[in-house]
Parts: C-alpha cells; sequence; structure tokens
C-alpha cells in the first residue's frame, strides 16, 4: 500500500510504496519472473506468466507503486524470450505492442481512480532496470502529474498545441530531424535536457492512441524500433534508456487534451559516461548540456541510418 | 476477446492479481 504526501516547496505530490524495497532485484537468468513457464514444471515454482510460451503478457506488480482504488501499476512483457529488446522485436510484433498499450490506455483510463495512464520502459542498469527480460511498465496515476501539467501549460503559452507547434518548426529547421516516415517525425527537441533525449512524435494531431489509425500505430512502432537500433549502434552497445509515451490525461478537466509522442531520456553522454543529475539539476531545476542538440542529431541520424 | 489485430486471455492469478496474454490472431491457435 503507497502513501501519497505533499512536498510544499516543490508544490508536487510524493509517492512512498515502501513495500518495492523487497523486489526482485536483479535474478539469474534461470530465476527470471518475466520468462515462460517450462511444461510440467513443479507446482509453486511457475513465473509471473504460467505459460511455456507466450507473445505478449500483462499483469498486475506484485510490487505495485499504486493499485486499485488509488490507480494502477502493471508490467508488460514484450515477448518471451529472455535476451530480446524493443530494438530487436519481429516489426509485427512491435506493431502489436502499440495495440497493447492502447487497450491498457482505453481500460485503465476508463476507471474512475485512474486520471493519468504512464507508459514507460526503463533499460539498462544504468536506469535502475531490477529485471532484464524486455518488458515496460504502466501507472495508473490517481493524479496528474507534474510532466503532463507542465506540457498542458506548454499548450496555453504556445496558444495551442504545443507538441504541433514544435514539430512544425523541427521540420521547417530540420537539423534535428533524426528519422521520418508517413506517420511520425523523430527528433533531437531544439531544448534537449539529456545529451542524446529524442522524441517520437505523430505527425497528425492525435490525443491518445485510441485515435490513431492502424498505419499510425504500425509506423509508431517503426519509428520507436529505428531510433531503437540507432542507439544501440551509436555507440556499439546495448544504449540504456527511458522511454515514456506521452497522452491526454483521463481524468479531470485536461481529459482528452494531449498529443501523442514518445520521450527517451537516454544517461549516456560518452560510451562509458553518463550524465549525472547533479548540483545545478537537482538543486536549481536547470540542465547543463555537454553536447548541443544539432551534434547529437547528426550522430543519432547517422546512426539510425547505419542500423538499418 | 478481440482488440484490433490481437486475441486476449484474461486469467486471475493465485493471489488475485490479474494476468493478460495477447496473440496476435493471425498466429492464434484455432
Amino acid at each position: 500500500v503507497s502513501e501519497q504526501r505533499f512536498n510544499e516547496l516543490r508544490g508536487e505530490l510524493v509517492v512512498y510504496a515502501i513495500d518495492r524495497q523487497e523486489r526482485t532485484f536483479l535474478p539469474s537468468r534461470e530465476r527470471c519472473p518475466l520468462c515462460p513457464t517450462p511444461a510440467g514444471a513443479a507446482p509453486g515454482s511457475e513465473t509471473e506468466i504460467p505459460l511455456p510460451a507466450f507473445e505478449i503478457a500483462v499483469f498486475d506488480n506484485l510490487f505495485p507503486a499504486f493499485e486499485a482504488p488509488h490507480g494502477a501499476a502493471e508490467v508488460v512483457v514484450y515477448t518471451d524470450r529472455h535476451d530480446a529488446c524493443l530494438a530487436t522485436l519481429a516489426p509485427e510484433r512491435a506493431e502489436a505492442l502499440m495495440w497493447v498499450w492502447r487497450q491498457r490506455y482505453e481500460e485503465l483510463g476508463a476507471r474512475e481512480d485512474v486520471d493519468y495512464v504512464l507508459i514507460f520502459e526503463n533499460r539498462g542498469v544504468e536506469v535502475g532496470v531490477t529485471l532484464h527480460h524486455p518488458h515496460g511498465q504502466i501507472y495508473g496515476y490517481p493524479f496528474l502529474p507534474p510532466v503532463p501539467a507542465l506540457e498542458l501549460a506548454a499548450d496555453v503559452r504556445l496558444g495551442g498545441c504545443a507538441p504541433c507547434a514544435l514539430l512544425a518548426r523541427e521540420l521547417e529547421d530540420g537539423r534535428r530531424v533524426v528519422y521520418e516516415n508517413g506517420s511520425v517525425v523523430v527528433h533531437v527537441p531544439l531544448a534537449a535536457r539529456w545529451p542524446y533525449e529524442a522524441h517520437v512524435v505523430l505527425r497528425a494531431h492525435r490525443a491518445s492512441l485510441l485515435e490513431c489509425t492502424e498505419k499510425e500505430l504500425r509506423e509508431l512502432a517503426a519509428g520507436l524500433q529505428a531510433l531503437t537500433r540507432g542507439y544501440d549502434a551509436l555507440f556499439a552497445r546495448p544504449f540504456p534508456y527511458v522511454m515514456v509515451v506521452h497522452q491526454a490525461p483521463t481524468g479531470g478537466e485536461a481529459r482528452r487534451q494531449g498529443h501523442v509522442h514518445v520521450e527517451f531520456y537516454p544517461p549516456l553522454r560518452t560510451a562509458e559516461k553518463l550524465k549525472y543529475l547533479a548540483g545545478s539539476e537537482q538543486g536549481a531545476g536547470t540542465f547543463i548540456g555537454d553536447v548541443l542538440p544539432e551534434q547529437s542529431a547528426a550522430a543519432l541520424r547517422e546512426a539510425v541510418a547505419r542500423a538499418g | 476477446m478481440v482488440y484490433g489485430p490481437l486475441w486476449l486471455e484474461r486469467y486471475a492469478k493465485d493471489d488475485g492479481r490479474k494476468l493478460i496474454v495477447y496473440t496476435l490472431r493471425h498466429s492464434a491457435k484455432a
């Protein structure tokens, strides 16, 4: 059971989920809880998915940060192959994942106790991954968190949909565009906070995945895979990142106000060096960058093209 | 249950948590 407290100085909620301290931490491959359960496994030795094979699975997190009737916490397992990753999934599996995200957004978003559905993936021990098996998570927040609230404020500041306006600027400039297909554009933001931050943005204004066409879902998956393959090619190593899907809130006054885009926050600034959030970032809230977005976009563009 | 190109199967785990298994319909067993 989690507890919320309001941090007055920051003006934000902090959630305490103290049971998570005991969660499974980097188990050996033989004890991976996200692998399928072998046929004939002894009772009690099943993994989280008690089937000998599966394509995609979603289940309630055993160590939830949120749970009904005050939100939700789910795990999304991308494949039953322990060594796969988003970048290496077959295209049809990646497309299927978009439909899973859409279904979970629809079901969780319909709940009275979920105001915001956040779909995300933490990849790599550098960002705190505790299980290596390819998976993401979904949090159903019982309130609107600060980051999506900031995006709604940007809409007001720019006098309309901020991602629409920013995408138009990026396409006109072109220097930070990394990849394009018919439905999505991948770009490094003008004022990226992380050295190799990138956003995958729907060209059309879609508040959520529910509004996306089949073609857009397919090409969103293609854009995500192109970027993640490029990330892995950039330094010729598995590239750690935090990936977050931004969509419209599902509760409150801002319901249905948003623009689907997927943000990646990779912590690497070189092949071996991490960007740490230190004094200025944590104490002042101002990121100090080591790489200009135009430089990182050029490097990523080349890596994406090379990775194919 | 059918959802777009997916077939959904819902289960309840022993401890009551939900489990949903998604299979592409063209690859699902009859």
